[in-house]
């Protein structure tokens, strides 16, 4: 999938359900910088939320998620820029981000973000293991 | 399954994860970890795996991460396990409200422990049951008999 595609998708979806005034490319870049520097848990999940949501819009499949903030350390719960996408496709409950890893299986995708760039590729490595496991379904 | 078959898989599998302090328990472990502690809550989500797996003897694809408020770990823990075979997630619930791929479940003594253990073994034991039917209505639509397969 190409990245301008992933970004378009990204954009839309900050613009039309997490944003106003239609802050565009650029606020978006904003947010998901401001997430990882300010150490906002709160706007860490929304940057999960908007791959999410972005994810869902590529593959036109609605999708049960659970993320995780990854963490500096618990005593500061800082998240350090990366996450664990978990996808179910709730219709038939198979795990979609499910891959084969060294040593044994995984469940979830883990992804840096901390920059626009990174969220394109984290919203590029979902849609790819999903379609795969579509596929094989 | 019975209470002390667990409890005894518990306690082998917190000696094969953990390698404890001679004479440590993971009765005594579960009770006293820190809740800022990481590795203990990774100890602790690692001796529940071991012990379901060795109680199947099976594997399974798990995901899990220790749950916290603001400035601590609370206790509990969201689990996923996958069936590697079917790649069923075990842990979805369909609730209409607030449908789930995992199960929160709080693990701060010994009898939150066996209880994970046995909703864990609960929630794989439906899977198989499921897989087992369809086994065998699949055998009877398609005439094979138990002779058929060598049995």
């Amino acid at each position: 999938m190409e990245k301008a595609q992933i970004l378009k998708a990204l954009v839309e979806v900050y613009n039309n359900e997490f944003a106003d005034d239609d802050p565009g490319a650029e606020g978006l870049s904003e947010t998901i910088r401001q997430a990882w520097q300010s150490g906002d848990i709160v706007l860490a999940s929304l940057v999960a939320e908007i791959v999410e949501r972005a994810v869902e819009f590529l593959t036109d499949k609605v999708l049960l998620w659970h993320h995780d903030v990854e963490f500096d350390d618990y005593e500061t719960c800082t998240p350090d820029g990366f996450y664990h996408f978990i996808a179910v496709d709730p219709a038939t409950s198979r795990c979609l981000t499910f891959h084969k890893e060294t040593p044994w299986y995984a469940i979830s995708c883990r992804a840096e973000i901390k920059d626009l760039g990174q969220a394109i590729d984290a919203v590029a490595k979902l849609v790819d293991v999903i379609t795969t496991n579509l596929k094989e379904g | 399954m019975e209470r002390e078959k667990i409890l005894q898989a518990l306690e082998e599998a917190f000696v094969e994860v953990v390698d404890p302090d001679e004479g440590e328990t993971f009765a005594e472990f579960v009770a006293d970890w820190n809740y800022d502690d990481e590795p203990a809550a990774a100890w602790v989500a690692e001796t529940i795996i071991g012990a379901v797996e060795n109680l199947t003897g099976r594997k399974f694809a798990w995901y899990w991460e220790p749950l916290h408020d603001d400035f601590n770990l609370t206790g509990e823990f969201a689990f996923v396990i996958v069936d590697p075979e079917t790649r069923e997630c075990l842990t979805f619930t369909e609730d209409e409200k607030s449908p789930s791929c995992a199960i929160v479940t709080s693990i701060t003594n010994i009898d939150e422990a066996v209880a994970a253990v046995e909703c864990f073994l609960s929630l794989i034991e439906k899977e198989g049951g499921r897989n087992e039917e369809t086994a065998k209505a699949r055998r009877r639509i398609l005439g094979i008999s138990a002779r058929d397969r060598g049995q």
